[in-house]
């Protein structure tokens, strides 16, 4: 009776059991998933950095006017060379710097950083992602 | 959004510039929209502001796009140019954009060129100057330091 039962639970189990190499295909198409989210934000991210580029080129006369007549070099001068006058009338010279920051140009530098900095994150992670070489999903796929 | 940034950029020192890159973003925006509102206040409203707001040169104009123009307006606190006149109290500096501002020197204002502090005579038309100070009303400045610039040193 014992033994009847065992085998009996032996083949119930075994036709529950997965086939095999399941789990490493589970695993490829997870990562292959994970591939593809990285390719599309990638795409994402690329095309508004190349619009911003675009944007930045068609505008260039106005953010080279913006630098030249911004006295943002000017001001730092004083703090190198009359120091002690800037400390003294600290509140006037912050407002001055401020009045003097170029703001739209360093607005765009710094989203362009930001976008740079994003997409190269991105790329590492996606080459990352790529080393591994996924294995053939015969069963299923995971989108 | 978390797992955007966990999965897209696994280093936590990069997830920190761009923290910290996206923070400068949205403070230089408000700073920016700041700026416009301030300016369209005193466009409006200030009756010293308007002639010479309108005759400034304004980057920006007629281009397709751009979200809070930085109008170059005259920096209230400071000029940078050549001296075109000078009597006792008031020099007059004209910038390289063309602007003209008057400046009051007082006799606390420090005229320095290099390191050392030379006299008030020393201001004479064509002399190239840096001037601070603060703004008074009539949209001139009360000049706190004014230095002459070594590029024309007699």
């Amino acid at each position: 009776m014992h033994s009847l039962l065992t085998t009996e639970a032996k083949r119930r189990f075994a036709s529950l059991m997965p086939p095999s190499g399941m789990a490493e295909q589970v695993v490829a198409a997870l990562r292959q998933a994970v591939v593809q989210r990285l390719q599309r934000r990638i795409g994402l991210l690329g095309s508004l950095f190349l619009s911003m580029v675009a944007y930045v080129f068609a505008q260039r006369s106005y953010f080279w006017q913006e630098i030249q007549t911004s006295s943002i070099a000017g001001w730092i001068r004083f703090a190198l060379s009359d120091p002690d006058i800037v400390v003294h009338s600290l509140r006037a010279y912050l407002a001055g710097v401020l009045e003097a920051i170029p703001y739209m140009t360093v607005l765009v530098v710094l989203l362009g950083l930001f976008l740079l900095t994003l997409l190269g994150s991105l790329l590492v992670s996606l080459s990352k992602a790529n080393m591994q070489k996924p294995l053939p999903s015969r069963h299923f796929s995971i989108q | 959004m978390n797992t955007f940034f966990e999965e897209g950029v696994p280093s936590r020192r990069l997830r920190t510039v761009l923290g910290v890159l996206a923070s400068s973003i949205l403070l230089l925006g408000i700073f920016s929209f700041g700026v416009h509102v301030g300016e369209r206040k005193a466009r409006s409203s200030d009756p010293v502001f308007r002639p010479e707001a309108a005759s400034l040169p304004r980057p920006g104009r007629g281009q397709p796009f751009m979200l809070f123009p930085n109008r170059a307006l005259p920096n209230a606190h400071g000029v940078f140019g050549r001296v075109t006149h000078a009597d006792e109290a008031v020099i007059i500096v004209r910038t390289p954009q063309g602007q003209e501002r008057e400046v009051i020197t007082t006799p606390t204002t420090a005229i320095r060129r290099g390191s050392a502090t030379v006299p008030r005579n020393e201001l004479i038309p064509s002399r190239e100057v840096a001037v601070f100070g603060t703004p008074t009303s009539g949209g001139r400045i009360e000049a706190m330091l004014i230095r002459l610039l070594s590029t024309d040193q007699p």
